[in-house]
C-alpha cells in the first residue's frame, strides 16, 4: 500500500472515527485505526466493539486531488499514536506506504515515521449492507427523536434491555420508545420506505448520545438500515455501527393510558419553571417530590415540603381545566425532562388517578408523548 | 497455539472425539465445564473447540487454521470472544457484571459468541451467583466454557448447568519419551515428568537451577536419613531450610521427597518399575532389601503429614526436625 | 446560676429484682437470667445479688455458672414482663418532673434543678427510691451531681440501694484514683490505649494532653479528658430517645461461619426482625448498612442508599444480601447485622411508582380517596390509617434493642 494523502483531509477524518476509540477495550485490535485504501478513495475506521464509525475520503472532492494513490491495501495503525503523528506532521503533503505486510512508514517534509501496524484481516468484519433496506430521515429531525426519548432509558442494569431505546416499525410508522419504569418517552414518526423484515430493535442509549454528537444540525437526509445485530447510520462523510441489546423488550403500549378522569393544558414553559421552583425544596433522597393538586377557577397549585427545609406553594392558571379534582405527587426531575422533551408549547396533561400513569403531550400533535408514573406518599 | 491438533488428538483423544461430535451432530449446549489437571491441554482444547464452533472452513471436523476466524482465536482478536482470568485471587463480580452486559448485547460480528473463563474454581460467591443468573437464561447464540483445575470448588449449581467435559491425565511415559527425544537425560525426564504433565513447565525445570539443586539435596537427604539421625538434623539446618524458603520451594521438595520412597517401594515391589530417579536405582534397591513395606509405608505417611502440615503454615524447622525424626523411626527397628 | 442537679437511676440486677417481685419465694435465693440455655448464646444476662455472692457475673457460660453455683435457679428472659416493669418506674419518675430521659430499660436521668428549689435533693432520692421499693418492690440505686456524667458514675457506686451524691470538689479523693476502665464510657479497647500512653487512672485522664489524646483517640478522647474532670454539658433531654436514626439488629453466629446458605438465611432473619421493629415504629428508611465481623474479630461495614425507602423485610434482605455478597471474600464470619437508617416517618414516606408495579398500588386508590374526601371535609388529621393501632407484637427480644422506648410514647 502506498499513498499521498493532504493531511487537514485525514486529519478530519481521524477526528471522526477517533470518537469511537477506546482505551479500555479487551479486544487488542480495536485500539488501532484500520485504513483501507481503494481507487475510489480511502475509509477510515474506529471501533470499541460496541459503536463503529467510519469515514470515506474520496480520491477528488470539489476538483481538488486529496489522495495521490500509487498501491491499494489496507493496514491497521495504533490509533492514539497515528493520530499525535498526523496532528504533528510538519506538512500538509502525508505519504504513507506500507512494506513487508505491517511495517508503515510516515513521511512528510523531512520527516519519516516507522510504525508497525497490524494485519488489516484481524480486524472485526462490519455486517454487509442491503442498500434496498434501508429509509432516511432528516438530521435535524433524527436528533431530535433522539433528544426526545434517550434520556428516559435506565441506567442501571438489572433490565439491560431498558437501557435502550426500542425502534419499531409499525406500517409507515416508526415508533421510538424508551422507558426507565419510572418514566416512558415515545415518539411516532411517518415514513416512507421501512422495512418489513427487521422490524423492532433496541438501540443502547449509550450509542445514540455518541450518534447524536456526531451529527451535525442539518436537513440533510440520514440513511438508515436495521438488521438483526445491527443499526446503521449513514450521512455524506461518515458511517455509523451500533450493536444492539438483545432480548424482547416489554410491550408498554397496554400501559398507556386512554381515558383520563382530569385533562389540563398548561403552558410547558410557566410549569416548567413552577417545577423547578418548587424542586428546589424538594429532597433527592426523598424521591424529589412535587405535589401537584388542581384548584377551582382553572388554576393548579404545586408544592413542595421537606420538614426539615421548608416548603414552598405556588398557583399557576392554566388553559383549560376538566374532569374530577386531583391531588397527585410526582418526580420534579422527571416532570422537567419530560416538560423539556415537547418544549415550550401549550401541553395537555392527562391524569387517570393519583397512583396511575399519566401522560404529556404537545396540545399541537401527539408525535411525542411523555408518561410518568406519580410518586405514592403515604 | 503450543500444541497441534495432531498432539491434542494424542494427548485427549476422548475430549477430542467428543467436542467434534457435539460440532458434527449440532449438539452444541449453552454452557461446559472443561475440568482437567494442569498440563492436560485445556486451554489449546478450547482454542480448538473455538475454532470448530467459528471456522469458515471446517472440514472433516477440523478447522482450517488459516481463515480470518481461526487466525483471530489464535491472536486474542475475535471480537465474538470473550475471555476472563482471575483478577488476583478471584474472578471478581466487576468482571462477571462487564461479562454479563457483554452478553446482553448482540455479537460485533454474525455467528456465535463465546465465553471462556480461565480458573473458573475462582469465582467468588457473588461472581458465581452472578454467573448462575446468565446462565439460566442464556440469550442468543452464546457458548460458555469454564476452565477449571478444581471442579469440587464450582457451586453445585453452575456444575449442573454445564456439560461436562473431562480431560484425562496425560501418560507420564509419552510425556517422558518425549522429553528424552528433545535432549533431556533419562533420569531428568523421569524426575520433571513426575512433577508436571505439561511439556513445558518439564522443559523449564529441567533447565531451572533450583530444580537441579532440589533435586540434588533431596537425594542427599535420602541417603543421610538412611544414615545417621544426628547428621540428618544438621543437613536440614545447613542446606535444606537455606535452599527452600518459599512455601511453594518446601511443597516441591516434599514432593521430591515422597517420590524417592515411592521408587524405593516400587522398586522392592518390582525388579523393572519405572523411578522417578532411574541414576539412584542401585543404591535405592539397597535400601529396598532393608526395609520393609510397612516401615516404607510409615515413611512415606510422614512425608505426607509434613506436607498437610506445611499447608497449616507449621513452622518450617520444627515441622523439618519432627520429619526427621519420623523418618528415622523407620530405621531404628532394622 | 446554681449549678443543676441531675439524678441518674440504675435499677439493681433488674430482670432478677422482676422476676423476685413477681414471684417473691425466689426472694433471698441465687436466680439468674438467661438466653438460651443449649446455644452458645446460653449466658447469664443478668443474676440476683444472692447469686452474685457466689460469683455469678453478666455474660458467664450458664454452664459455668451452674458448677460454681448448683442450687442456681435459671430463668428465661421475659421482655414483656420487664416492660411493663419498666413503664411503671418511669411513670414514678414523671410524677416528680417532666425531664426524664429514658437510657435504657433499667435506667434513666432526671432533671431535679427545678424541683430542689422546695425540697432537698437527697430527700427526693430516699423518697423515689422507697416508692420504687415499696410500690414496685424493685431495688435501685440513685446518684445526686451537677451533671449526667457525674450523676451516672455516682449511682455506680453503691448497689443496691444506694444514693451516693458526687461532688465536683470530691473528684480528686472519690474519682481520680480509680482504674480509667472503671470509668463511664471507657471500654477495654480504649482501656488498653490509654494504659499504653501511661494514663492507668482517672486522674492520670483529668491532666493528660488534650492533643495527644485527640491524635489517638479522636474527639472521644477530648471529651474523655473533660469527663474526667467532671465537665459533662449534656442537658437531660427527654426526646432524644423518639429521634431514632436508625433501627439496626445484629447477631453472632454459633461458630466461625463460612456456609454460604447459613449466612444467607441469618440475613433473612436479621432482615425480617429489623423489618418487624420499623413496622412496630412506623418507620422506612433509605439507608441499608450491613456489619460483619470475621474470625479474627475484624469489623466492616458496607452501605447503600436507595431512592425508595425500605420497611419490608423482602426489600431489606435484597440490598443487605446484596451488598453482602458484592463484599464478601469468603472470610469466615462471626457476626452479622443488618440497619436501616436515614428513617423516617411512614407518613412522611415516598414511593416512586413504576410500569412494572403501579397496579398493585391501585389497589388502595379507594380508601386513599376516601381519606382524602374526608381530610376536605373535616380538615387534615381527623382520620388516620388503621394500621397505627398499637401493636402487641415485640419483634425484638432482646435487651439490647430500644424497643422498649415505645412506651415512653403511649
Amino acid at each position: 500500500m502506498k499513498f499521498n494523502i493532504l493531511r487537514d483531509h485525514l486529519l478530519a477524518g481521524l477526528n471522526d472515527v477517533m470518537k469511537a476509540v477506546s482505551s479500555k477495550t479487551t479486544i487488542p485490535i480495536l485500539t488501532g485505526i484500520k485504513i483501507d485504501v481503494t481507487n475510489e478513495g480511502m475509509t477510515l475506521t474506529g471501533s470499541d466493539a460496541d459503536i463503529t464509525i467510519q469515514t470515506f475520503i474520496p480520491v477528488e472532492e470539489n476538483g481538488e486531488q486529496i489522495i495521490n494513490i500509487t498501491q491499494t491495501g489496507s493496514i491497521v495503525l495504533q490509533a492514539r499514536m497515528f493520530n499525535e503523528i498526523v496532528r504533528k506532521l510538519p506538512t500538509n503533503e502525508v505519504e504513507i506506504e506500507v512494506t513487508n505486510g505491517v511495517a508503515t512508514i510516515i513521511r512528510s517534509g523531512k520527516s519519516e515515521f516507522h510504525l508497525i501496524g497490524s494485519d488489516a484481516t484481524e480486524y472485526p468484519q462490519l455486517p454487509e449492507l442491503a442498500a434496498d433496506r434501508q429509509f432516511t430521515i432528516p438530521t435535524d429531525l433524527l436528533k431530535s427523536i433522539i433528544r426526545e426519548t434517550v434520556f428516559a432509558v435506565a441506567t442501571s442494569e438489572s433490565r439491560p434491555v431498558l437501557t435502550g431505546v426500542n425502534w419499531k416499525v409499525d406500517g409507515d410508522e416508526l415508533i421510538c420508545v424508551a422507558t426507565d419504569s419510572h418514566r416512558l418517552a415515545r415518539r411516532k414518526v411517518n415514513l416512507e420506505n421501512l422495512p418489513t423484515d427487521v422490524t423492532s430493535v433496541v438501540i443502547p442509549g449509550k450509542s445514540l448520545n455518541e450518534l447524536n454528537k456526531i451529527l451535525e444540525d442539518t436537513n440533510n437526509p440520514v440513511q438508515i438500515v436495521l438488521t438483526s445485530q445491527h443499526v446503521l447510520f449513514k450521512t455524506d462523510d461518515v458511517l455509523f455501527f451500533s450493536r444492539l441489546l438483545e432480548g424482547n423488550y416489554p410491550d408498554t403500549s397496554r400501559l398507556i393510558p386512554e381515558e383520563f378522569k382530569t385533562m389540563i393544558t398548561i403552558n410547558g414553559k410557566s410549569l416548567l419553571q413552577a417545577i423547578d421552583r418548587a424542586s428546589l425544596l424538594a429532597r433527592e433522597d426523598r424521591n424529589n417530590v412535587v405535589r401537584f393538586e388542581t384548584l377551582e377557577n382553572q388554576t393548579v397549585e404545586i408544592s413542595s415540603n421537606s420538614p426539615e427545609i421548608g416548603k414552598v406553594e405556588e398557583q399557576i392558571q392554566v388553559e383549560s381545566l376538566e374532569g374530577e379534582t386531583l391531588k397527585i405527587s410526582f418526580s420534579a426531575k422527571y416532570m422537567m425532562e419530560a416538560l423539556k422533551a415537547i418544549d415550550g408549547q401549550d401541553v395537555v396533561i392527562e391524569f387517570t388517578g393519583a397512583m396511575r400513569p399519566f401522560i404529556l403531550r404537545s396540545v399541537a400533535d401527539d408525535a411525542i408523548l411523555q408518561l410518568i408514573l406519580p410518586v405514592r406518599t403515604y | 497455539m503450543t500444541r497441534t491438533i495432531e498432539e491434542l488428538t494424542k494427548l485427549q483423544p476422548v475430549v477430542m472425539k467428543q467436542l467434534q461430535t457435539i460440532v458434527e451432530k449440532n449438539r452444541l449446549a449453552h454452557a461446559y465445564i472443561f475440568e482437567g489437571e494442569k498440563g492436560t491441554g485445556k486451554r489449546d482444547v478450547v482454542s480448538f473447540f473455538m475454532k470448530l464452533l467459528l471456522c469458515g472452513n471446517l472440514s472433516k471436523n477440523v478447522p482450517c487454521e488459516t481463515c480470518r476466524n481461526c487466525r483471530r482465536i489464535d491472536s486474542g482478536n475475535h471480537p465474538n470472544i470473550w475471555q476472563i482470568e482471575p483478577d488476583g485471587q478471584f474472578i471478581k463480580i466487576d468482571q462477571i457484571r462487564e461479562l454479563v452486559a457483554e452478553v446482553k448485547m448482540t455479537g460485533v460480528e454474525e455467528g456465535k459468541k463465546i465465553y471462556v473463563l480461565h480458573h473458573a474454581d475462582k469465582l467468588n460467591i457473588a461472581s458465581a451467583n452472578m454467573l448462575l443468573k446468565f446462565l439460566e437464561e442464556p440469550d442468543g447464540q452464546v457458548v460458555a466454557i469454564l476452565l477449571t483445575e478444581q471442579i469440587q470448588s464450582i457451586i453445585p449449581t453452575i456444575r449442573s448447568r454445564c456439560q461436562h467435559i473431562k480431560f484425562a491425565k496425560a501418560p507420564r511415559t509419552n510425556l517422558m519419551e518425549q522429553l528424552i527425544e528433545q535432549g533431556l537425560t533419562k533420569s531428568m525426564a523421569s524426575t520433571t515428568s513426575m512433577v508436571t504433565n505439561d511439556i513445558d513447565t518439564a522443559f523449564a525445570l529441567a533447565n531451572d537451577e533450583q530444580f537441579v539443586l532440589a533435586r540434588k539435596t533431596v537425594l542427599k537427604l535420602v541417603e543421610i536419613v538412611h544414615q545417621n539421625i544426628h547428621e540428618a538434623l544438621l543437613f536440614i539446618h545447613e542446606e535444606w531450610l537455606p535452599l527452600f524458603k518459599e512455601k511453594e520451594d518446601m511443597e516441591l521438595a516434599l514432593d521430591l521427597l515422597l517420590f524417592a520412597y515411592r521408587d524405593i517401594v516400587a522398586i522392592k515391589a518390582n525388579q523393572q518399575a519405572v523411578c522417578t530417579y532411574p541414576d539412584m536405582y542401585q543404591r535405592f534397591n539397597d535400601m529396598a532389601l532393608v526395609l520393609t513395606y510397612e516401615k516404607l509405608s510409615s515413611q512415606m505417611q510422614s512425608i505426607l503429614q509434613a506436607r498437610t502440615n506445611l499447608n497449616r503454615n507449621m513452622n518450617r524447622t520444627l515441622l523439618m526436625e519432627q520429619l526427621m525424626l519420623n523418618l528415622q523411626e523407620g530405621y531404628t527397628f532394622v | 446560676m446554681a449549678a443543676n442537679i441531675i439524678f441518674h437511676l440504675d435499677m439493681n440486677s433488674f430482670y432478677a429484682s422482676v422476676e423476685q417481685a413477681h414471684n417473691p419465694s425466689l426472694k433471698g435465693k441465687p436466680i439468674a437470667v438467661a438466653g438460651n440455655v443449649k446455644e452458645r448464646r446460653g449466658i447469664i444476662v443478668t443474676s440476683s445479688y444472692e447469686a452474685r455472692a457466689k460469683g455469678i457475673y453478666t455474660t458467664m457460660n450458664v454452664a459455668e455458672a451452674k458448677r460454681l453455683c448448683p442450687e442456681l435457679l435459671l430463668l428465661p428472659p421475659d421482655f414483656p414482663k420487664y416492660r411493663a416493669a419498666s413503664a411503671a418506674i418511669f411513670s414514678i419518675l414523671r410524677s416528680y418532673t417532666e425531664i426524664v430521659e429514658p437510657v435504657s430499660i433499667d435506667e434513666g436521668y432526671l432533671d431535679v434543678t427545678d424541683l430542689a428549689k422546695t425540697r432537698h435533693p437527697l430527700q427526693i432520692a430516699e423518697e423515689i427510691q422507697q416508692r420504687i421499693l415499696h410500690e414496685l418492690d424493685l431495688p435501685c440505686s440513685i446518684g445526686i451531681a451537677p451533671n449526667k456524667f457525674l450523676a451516672k458514675t455516682a449511682s455506680n457506686m453503691k448497689k443496691p440501694m444506694g444514693i451516693t451524691v458526687l461532688r465536683i470538689r470530691e473528684l480528686k479523693e472519690q474519682l481520680w484514683p480509680l482504674p480509667v476502665v472503671s470509668m463511664h464510657g471507657v471500654g477495654e479497647k480504649t482501656a488498653k490505649k490509654l494504659n499504653s500512653l501511661q494514663i492507668f487512672t482517672i486522674g492520670d485522664l483529668a491532666i493528660a494532653n488534650e492533643r495527644t489524646l485527640y491524635k489517638e483517640l479522636g474527639k472521644n478522647g477530648v471529651r474523655l479528658i473533660k469527663r474526667a474532670n467532671g465537665i459533662d454539658n449534656r442537658a437531660v433531654d427527654p426526646n432524644s430517645i423518639f429521634d431514632t436514626k436508625s433501627v439496626g439488629n445484629s447477631t453472632t453466629l454459633p461458630r466461625d461461619e463460612s456456609e454460604y446458605y447459613i449466612l444467607k438465611e441469618t440475613f433473612e432473619k436479621l432482615s425480617k426482625s429489623v423489618a418487624e421493629r420499623l413496622k412496630v415504629k412506623y418507620l422506612a428508611g433509605t439507608t441499608v448498612t450491613i456489619q460483619i465481623r470475621n474470625y479474627d474479630w475484624q469489623n466492616s461495614s458496607r452501605s447503600k442508599s436507595v431512592r425508595n425507602a425500605v420497611q419490608n423485610a423482602d426489600e431489606i434482605f435484597e440490598i443487605a444480601w446484596k451488598l453482602f455478597t458484592d463484599y464478601w471474600d469468603e472470610t469466615p464470619v462471626r457476626l452479622l447485622g443488618v440497619t436501616v437508617s436515614n428513617v423516617v416517618d411512614q407518613s412522611e414516606l415516598t414511593q416512586q411508582l413504576n410500569l412494572f408495579n403501579f397496579e398493585q398500588h391501585i389497589k388502595d386508590e379507594p380508601i386513599v380517596q376516601l381519606v382524602d374526601l374526608i381530610e376536605t371535609k373535616f380538615g387534615k388529621g381527623t382520620i388516620k390509617r388503621g394500621v397505627r393501632v398499637k401493636s402487641k407484637s415485640y419483634a425484638s427480644k432482646t435487651s439490647f434493642s430500644k424497643d422498649f422506648l415505645d412506651d415512653h410514647m403511649k
